[in-house]
């Protein structure tokens, strides 16, 4: 009896602990008040070096820390001055001259000037740094000589006439190229920090880290500690500085979305960078309190072997996109309020409305094989459907053999590939379909079209149409937005006629915010500025930990578009 | 003894270096590269990376140029972190790894000891309990107690951080969860041993004599350590050199995750960093390992060829 109530007593004492303790203030609660943005970042930086970046981790720390020439509206990716306050383009729309902002100075003090930026990309574009975007430069005269050893990189059609005035030659007219520059590649470095640690073509300088860099952002970089955060403070020296409301953001590099979500929740971050697929359907369950979900430029679809039989056949290609019903693989396995993708560009993409669309048409599907001389679709054989290893590849992978099946009686081989077979297997063209995404440079249709050009290295479908290139040609040189658009438009339908590729979907960013963040502004490229982002450390009324398990309906997210 | 211990070192040197040349190798012949991407380089830029890193010169020469860097402790720059060196990094996140495990090497010690001492001289329901927590123990998987501690101590508590390494508290729930598979192993395998030893004629005789049950456990206990001494030896190389299940949970900078996320990314130069490590500190245990064991139990200084 005795010991029956120890252990109620004990029991009880636990219980007692576990329900009414609760915690002192959180480390985001404390940051908000010091005006320190605390965000998980997801992968570790490879680099902080503007030429040298590629992904998206490394991309959003650059941007807090570097102005380009061209900078952008957060919200709608329109091109704004930056650190030039103007510009003019010549009538043939080759030449563009880039007046530098007298306010636009380094941290150092010193004020940028329009050889910082030949500098910078003369040492982007030359071959020796191996810089991986240095392809973007292609629009701009004799990048491509450059890249291929041709000509030195002092002969890149760039020049600086004055301390504040930079002009920028193109080899043909490149209607989106302001929307370009506001890639990490084309922002300037400061010559004499990077010569003094490593030097111009040293990809492993010194330069690049917090005791040494000198930036021209509105942040300066204070702190990187490898695996633990990246940290940046305000510059006050800015030209915009007062557009920063933020005295510091530090990015945590948070690789395994459960720990994120569970260090938000605890109150350790304010943002995180994404939510684990398994962890949406419990954030909605809150009432979309925290769960933030936005439309993000890009795209995954299969891409098709066109050289191996039986996929060789238009028809045999068209069939296999149309009988895959998109909805139902979003509604049913991804639930991150993807869109189900009919084209290959994103709509709404720089003003682009799609307009080759797939059909999905199970009958006419069946319809089209018969006419391919298959309708018995078992004399097409086993279709290999290939894909690296991941969460979703496989379950996506075999919605769409069921959905073959069924539809059309066709047999589909899955094969799981590691990530450097799987990438070895499409470069030498070694499948018959497998899984691909592509996430846009820039806000325009051409950053998805060109890739399917007969001279890109990055089309490896064997799809080669002169029309299709002479489209996109023509969409170059175009005078008006309607004309681009116009071309673009026909240009993707002779790709989705041609089908080397099958759409399925375009991504959403899913992550979850604290209401103490406030003028977050989302886009469809997910860059950020940090400009009028700022926090309210009264606005998180409940603490996240707590209101994870006792989560309502009413409160509606704040600032979702 | 010193003999012993010297000829054991310099055994592990020839070892050190066929490990070391057979990872280097072995890298290099796995499919794909430090460079590949789904964006796929140009043909130039890739010429240029090659170029850069020496992965242009033949195998040999590469292997030749690595030990010769490696003479000087230089490890070459890492292909994926690129302001940093191997050496930098290494240093940085193996001291991290270190003072996770040695503190998850102290806690299942001390743990795991106690727990298969008091099993090992207990009888019925304490026994039983704690060889139930043993096996618990060794059944539950690092992913499931480490967010189920979060849950608990961080999320529902406030008493401890859910990530990261920066305050002293912050090693507390990280080790805890390292440490509790080696405690119940080392619980599981002193109880067992011991209560054999406690079984053996001299222990009885001992007890039957009035020696104190204590003080014959104790005597018991020397030789009965000879099993958790061989096993410590992979067991603490795998603790201080770094978990990735733990450091990921945790979100820990330490060397576990750089050791995966350096293979997935075909960072041969960081691989080589990391493996060498790995490889100093098995071998470095292995041989303790032994001396302890020739210390512990004269049977086996005599197997292994010691002279005191």
């Amino acid at each position: 009896m005795r010991s029956i109530l120890a252990h109620a007593v004990l029991l009880i004492v636990c219980a007692g602990f576990l329900c009414s303790c609760s915690p002192s203030e959180t480390p985001a609660k404390r940051a908000a008040r010091e005006g320190v943005l605390l965000l998980g970042n997801g992968a570790e930086p490879a680099t902080l070096d503007p030429a040298l970046a590629t992904g998206l981790t490394e991309v959003r720390i650059i941007m807090a820390l570097f102005e380009g020439l061209v900078g952008f509206d957060a919200s709608t990716l329109e091109p704004v001055p930056a650190a030039a306050e103007s510009w003019t383009v010549s009538a043939d729309g080759k030449t563009y001259t880039f007046k530098i902002s007298p306010s636009a100075v380094w941290s150092s003090g010193r004020r940028v000037k329009a050889r910082d930026f030949l500098y910078a990309w003369r040492r982007a574009v030359n071959p020796a740094l191996g810089a991986e975007y240095a392809s973007m430069f292609l629009p701009v005269e004799n990048a491509e000589e450059i890249l291929k050893g041709k000509l030195p990189p002092e002969s890149l059609g760039v020049e600086a006439p004055a301390d504040d005035v930079f002009v920028v030659r193109l080899k043909r007219p490149v209607p989106y190229f302001l929307s370009m520059l506001c890639c990490t590649v084309f922002y300037p470095v400061p010559e004499e920090v990077v010569e003094k640690f490593g030097g111009a073509l040293s990809r492993n300088g010194k330069w690049a880290l917090p005791q040494n860099m000198v930036s021209n952002g509105g942040f300066t970089l204070k702190k990187w500690v490898v695996g633990d955060s990246v940290r940046v403070e305000r510059n006050p020296d800015y030209r915009d500085a007062k557009n920063i409301l933020l005295s510091a953001i530090e990015f945590f590099p948070v690789d395994n979305m459960n720990t994120e979500e569970r260090s938000f929740r605890a109150g350790q971050l304010h943002m995180t960078n994404s939510v684990a697929h398994s962890r949406i359907e419990a954030a909605r369950r809150e009432g979309n309190k925290y769960l933030r979900i936005s439309p993000w430029l890009g795209v995954y679809y299969y891409l098709i072997n066109t050289q191996a039989k039986p996929l060789d056949d238009v028809r045999v290609r068209r069939a296999l996109s149309m009988s895959i019903d998109r909805r139902s693989i979003i509604e049913n396995l991804l639930k991150g309020g993807q869109k189900p993708a009919f084209s290959f560009v994103p709509d709404s993409c720089g003003g682009y409305k799609a307009r080759a669309l797939v059909g999905e048409d199970a009958a006419a599907a069946r319809k089209l094989l018969a006419e391919a001389g298959y309708a018995n679709p078992k004399d097409l054989g086993k279709i290999r459907l290939s894909y690296n290893t991941s969460e979703l590849h496989k379950p996506i992978a075999e919605a769409v053999q069921q959905m073959w099946s069924d539809s059309l009686g066709i047999e589909a081989e899955l094969y799981n590939l590691s990530w450097p077979a799987y990438l070895d297997d499409r470069r030498n063209r070694n499948y018959m379909i497998t899984r691909s995404s592509w996430i846009g440079d820039f806000d325009a249709p051409e950053s998805f079209l060109e890739n399917f050009l007969s001279t890109s290295g990055l089309n490896h479908s064997g799809f080669a149409s002169k029309e299709f290139d002479s489209l996109m040609d023509s969409a170059g040189k175009a005078k008006t937005f309607g004309e681009r658009m116009e071309f673009l438009s026909r240009a993707e339908e002779v790709l989705m006629r041609e089908c080397p590729v099958i759409p399925i979907y375009f991504y959403t960013r899913i992550y979850l915010a604290s209401p103490m963040v406030k003028g977050w502004a989302e886009n469809i490229l997910d860059w950020q500025n940090f400009k009028g982002v700022s926090l309210d450390p009264d606005a998180g009324l409940e603490e996240p930990s707590l209101s994870a398990h006792c989560a309502t309906k009413k409160d509606a997210p704040e600032g979702q578009k | 003894m010193i003999r012993y211990a010297l000829r054991r070192i310099i055994f592990a040197v020839p070892v050190f270096f066929i490990i070391i040349t057979a990872v280097f190798f072995m890298v290099r012949f796995v499919p794909g590269g430090p460079f590949d991407r789904e964006r796929q380089l140009s043909p130039e830029t890739l010429a240029a990376l090659n170029a850069y890193y020496g992965l242009d010169d033949s195998l040999p020469v590469q292997y030749v140029k690595f030990l010769k860097n490696l003479s000087r402790g230089d490890l070459g720059p890492s292909y994926k972190y690129q302001n940093r060196s191997v050496t930098e990094l290494v240093r940085e996140k193996a001291k991290v790894s270190l003072e996770l495990g040695g503190a998850a090497l102290a806690i299942a010690l001390t743990v795991g000891l106690a727990c298969g001492a008091v099993s090992a001289m207990g009888r019925g329901r304490l026994s039983g309990a704690l060889d139930a927590v043993s096996l618990a123990g060794i059944c539950l998987p690092a992913f499931v107690v480490g967010p189920v501690l979060i849950w608990i101590f961080s999320l529902k508590l406030g008493w401890f951080n859910a990530m990261g390494w920066r305050e002293a508290r912050d090693i507390v729930l990280p080790s805890v969860t390292l440490a509790l598979f080696y405690a119940a192993w080392i619980a599981k395998l002193f109880k067992d041993s011991e209560a054999r030893e406690l079984a053996k004629d001299y222990s009885r005789t001992a007890i039957a004599k009035g020696e104190s049950p204590l003080r014959v456990a104790a005597e018991a206990s020397r030789a009965a350590l000879s099993p958790v001494v061989s096993y410590l030896a992979p067991a603490a190389a795998g603790m201080l050199t770094g978990s990735f299940v733990v450091e990921s949970i945790f979100n820990i900078p330490g060397l576990g995750k750089f050791f995966i996320s350096s293979a997935l990314d075909s960072d041969y130069t960081m691989i080589m960093g990391c493996v060498m490590v790995y490889a100093i500190f098995i071998i470095c245990f292995n041989i303790l390992a032994d001396i302890a064991l020739a210390l512990l139990n004269p049977r086996v200084a005599k197997e292994l060829g010691v002279r005191k």
